[in-house]
């Protein structure tokens, strides 16, 4: 059963990608009950079914695709199969990413790569190949999810700091190119999300000390970055392109 | 260490370099210059020492890097210049040309630090200056992968600021409007109307800023970008 509710988007279709866990997953499932059909793109094939199982369960319609958005080869089969499932593509976010630590002067070349290439070639590749299709209908929407280190530069994350500030300059270049055409295109930096990914180089004990820092005193649940990403892909953004929208509890205030 | 400063220029040879080495020599550093698949540029004043570079692997920057600090047992400061635009919408972008303007202009910047920086750890003292393109910013209308490229050198260099600061070395970006004789489209900019000076600006302008940075007196700089734009783009 299509809930539709304030921003019925009933017939749309949008893919997540890294949507297998965490925020994508979240944003998956909200986009699902927001009316889109969703197909749910992760590198990893299992937990991508597990949401589409929750999605369809809850009487929504989504799929699941094995997808290296590093392999334009991968994105184009995503692309084709989703058109093929649902016919067209109306929303993306760029969501996948990895997240490794390493300082500048021990930083081997091919982990380096490696970011680039998944955060940041990523979001091109599934952006170039998602256009035609909102193109043909001069409507569209895509969010390509960044972060706080896109314009604080994180020590020990300067790769991951470099893909993500490059998403927010990808984001203002197409938002240039395809805001004729209907298609609105913007940045969310999301702050600390109580998902595993804070979790990857910190102990629990020190993610919950430094959620207590945010202003807002605890970290942000996935619903709550869905929100604005759900906002930012309706019909109810008629006129908002380029920028970047940061949700983060007041723990960064961009100017 | 001797009382001579040493700079290391990494660039491509062309006449942002000359103007930067000039201005140094001018100024009395000692100037080693690496250009990018060459060996010197046009121009370049007989005191500056030059040698070639492959901005595209990291062996050989590697050994670029270790042969010039064999050879002047100081690095005082490194001003990375890579430069490489492709135009065109983002729909027609071939992955191999994304790959490439990646590479030589935000990666490379990487490696030249990785290389380089250890050098200025055992000194305790280093300047490490990168000039990318207000194109970051504002974002490149038909020039996404090179405004991606040029937003990704901004933001790694303050991360290289925050790992170097311990170790008394700044880190700082001097980010360029439209300069020179080609003006290349920036952002939704394609002429001189944005630019409230109304010229474009000259590469020895340029090099004031970067000498600004470099000055015995700016050691409290680190983690910024200077933009050199004549008021184009004002963040």
């Amino acid at each position: 059963m299509i809930q539709g509710g304030e921003m019925g988007q009933e017939g749309k279709v949008a893919i997540v990608t890294g949507a297998g866990q965490g925020l994508g997953a979240a944003m998956a499932l909200r986009l699902a009950g927001d009316g889109f059909r969703v197909v749910i793109a992760e590198y990893n094939l299992a937990p991508a079914a597990g949401v589409a199982e929750q999605i369809t369960g809850q009487g929504n319609s989504a799929l699941a695709h094995q997808t290296d958005v590093s392999d334009e080869a991968s994105v184009q089969d995503l692309v084709a199969f989703t058109i093929g499932h649902y016919g067209r593509v109306d929303a993306l976010v760029n969501n996948a990413g990895i997240y490794p630590k390493s300082l500048i002067i021990n930083m081997a070349k091919a982990e380096w790569d490696r970011v680039l290439a998944v955060n940041l070639k990523g979001a091109f590749l599934c952006c170039k190949h998602v256009l035609p299709s909102m193109l043909t209908r001069k409507s569209g929407r895509i969010v390509n999810i960044a972060s706080g280190h896109a314009f604080r530069g994180g020590a020990e994350f300067s790769h991951y700091s470099a893909s993500k500030a490059g998403i927010v300059a990808l984001t203002k270049s197409l938002a240039l190119e395809v805001a004729s055409q209907g298609i609105l295109v913007n940045t969310l930096a999301p702050g600390v999300s109580d998902t595993s990914m804070p979790r990857i180089h910190t102990s629990e004990e020190d993610v919950q000390s430094k959620a207590t820092k945010i202003p807002m005193g605890r970290m942000a649940k996935p619903e709550e970055i869905a929100e604005v990403v759900a906002y930012l892909l309706s019909d109810r953004n008629t006129f908002m392109t380029g920028q970047v929208v940061a949700c983060n509890g007041g723990q960064v205030m961009f100017s | 260490m001797s009382a001579e400063r040493v700079v290391l220029i990494v660039g491509m040879g062309g006449e942002r370099d000359v103007s930067l080495a000039r201005a140094l020599v001018e100024e009395g550093f000692a100037v080693e210059l690496l250009v990018h698949n060459g060996t010197s540029a046009a121009g370049i004043p007989p005191q500056v020492y030059s040698g070639a570079i492959d901005l595209m692997n990291e062996d050989a920057i590697r050994t670029a890097v270790q042969a010039v600090a064999a050879r002047k047992k100081q690095l005082d400061s490194l001003i990375v210049c890579p430069e490489f635009a492709i135009r065109g919408a983002l729909i027609d972008t071939q992955s191999l040309d994304w790959d490439e303007c990646i590479a030589l202009n935000l990666t490379s910047v990487f490696l030249v630090c990785k290389h380089v920086v250890p050098f200025m750890i055992s000194q305790r003292a280093g300047r490490v200056i990168t000039l990318s393109s207000d194109a970051g910013r504002m974002g490149g209308l038909n020039g996404a992968a090179y405004a991606a490229a040029k937003a990704g050198v901004m933001t790694f260099s303050k991360a290289l600021a925050r790992e170097v600061a311990a170790h008394g070395i700044t880190a700082n970006v001097v980010s360029l409007g439209m300069i020179g004789e080609e003006i290349r489209p920036l952002g939704a900019e394609t002429d001189l109307s944005g630019v409230l000076l109304k010229r474009a600006g000259k590469w020895e302008e340029v090099a004031q800023a970067v000498l600004g940075l470099l000055h015995e007196r700016s050691g409290y700089l680190t983690g910024q970008t200077i933009h050199v734009n004549g008021g184009l783009y004002m963040p």
